[in-house]
């Protein structure tokens, strides 16, 4: 069954706007992180890499950039079809993945202020423990 | 009526999507008061750096000691160097911030109101927003083949 969005004209140009540039930002991120996978292949064959290390921070960050990236390319696809076909399911899906985007995004904040502050903390024991000793 | 009329065509797209673009604006409210706070703090940094470029001029010659080349670079040049990359650091991240909360100020501003204009104003900060990111992508790309060309070459 198929609900129509009956959007205005005005509001229809501003989605298609925002589904182009996640679009290209969505390609952009893959295209970064080939480009990242490539270095990490360069340093290992030249021999200057902690590959431990180099290779835990790429799965991690590649992941979260994956996530990321699917996000918003299903809502630039989910949009386009929308605006194509009038289908506010469609739509509903697009925003879905766009407010999927911004919670990976938002955890992800979260997450290093959390470390941030732990990090302050421990700085702050350490040195009234230097003090006091 | 004209205005009316285009409410009551609005109000049809919050049955199926307002609670997602309400989320996804209270999230994007709270990453771009995140980047507003870091670029403030960074300007702050930069400002307290700047006014006390003598003093740790002189620290890290007490601890690793500096050529009067690096020095003369540390005190002219480079301190306008730094200057301008640190105002560029904060320009964007003021600009992510600014677009984001605007965009979590809008949404949320059609979850009361559900006019035309807040929802207008919602996609029209998220695409500004969207288009800031991929040109910084695009940065980040260009510099990462630089990189790899670099390190091919060596």
């Amino acid at each position: 069954m198929e609900n129509n969005t009956n959007l205005t004209p005005t509001i229809k140009t501003h989605i298609a706007t925002t589904m182009t540039w996640a679009r290209y930002a969505a390609i952009l991120s893959f295209v970064n992180l080939g480009l990242t996978f490539l270095q990490l292949i360069i340093g290992a064959v030249k021999g200057n890499l902690n590959v431990f290390g180099s290779v835990f921070s790429f799965v991690i960050s590649g992941v979260i950039t994956l996530v990321m990236g699917i996000n918003l390319l299903n809502y630039s696809n989910y949009a386009k079809s929308s605006l194509d076909n009038g289908d506010s399911v469609l739509l509903y899906q697009a925003l879905y993945h766009l407010r999927t985007y911004f919670i990976v995004m938002g955890i992800l904040f979260l997450i290093i202020i959390g470390l941030l502050l732990l990090f302050v903390f421990i700085a702050i024991m350490v040195a009234i423990y230097a003090a006091a000793k | 009526m004209e205005n009316n009329e285009s409410i009551l065509q609005v109000t049809d797209f919050d049955s199926s999507g307002q609670n997602q673009l309400n989320n996804s604006g209270k999230w994007a409210k709270f990453i771009g008061i995140v980047y507003l706070f870091i670029a403030t703090l960074l300007l702050l940094i930069a400002l307290l750096v700047l006014a006390n470029l003598d003093l740790i001029a002189a620290y890290i010659m007490d601890i690793n000691g500096m050529s009067i080349e690096a020095l003369e670079f540390m005190m002219g040049a480079g301190k306008w160097l730094f200057a301008l990359m640190m105002a560029f650091s904060c320009f964007i991240l003021f600009l992510n911030g600014f677009f984001l909360v605007k965009f979590g100020v809008a949404t949320k501003s059609y979850a009361t109101t559900y006019t035309e204009d807040a929802l207008s104003g919602s996609f029209h900060h998220l695409g500004r927003y969207l288009m800031l990111t991929t040109i910084l992508s695009i940065v980040s790309t260009v510099f990462s083949v630089a990189a790899i060309v670099y390190y091919m070459l060596k």
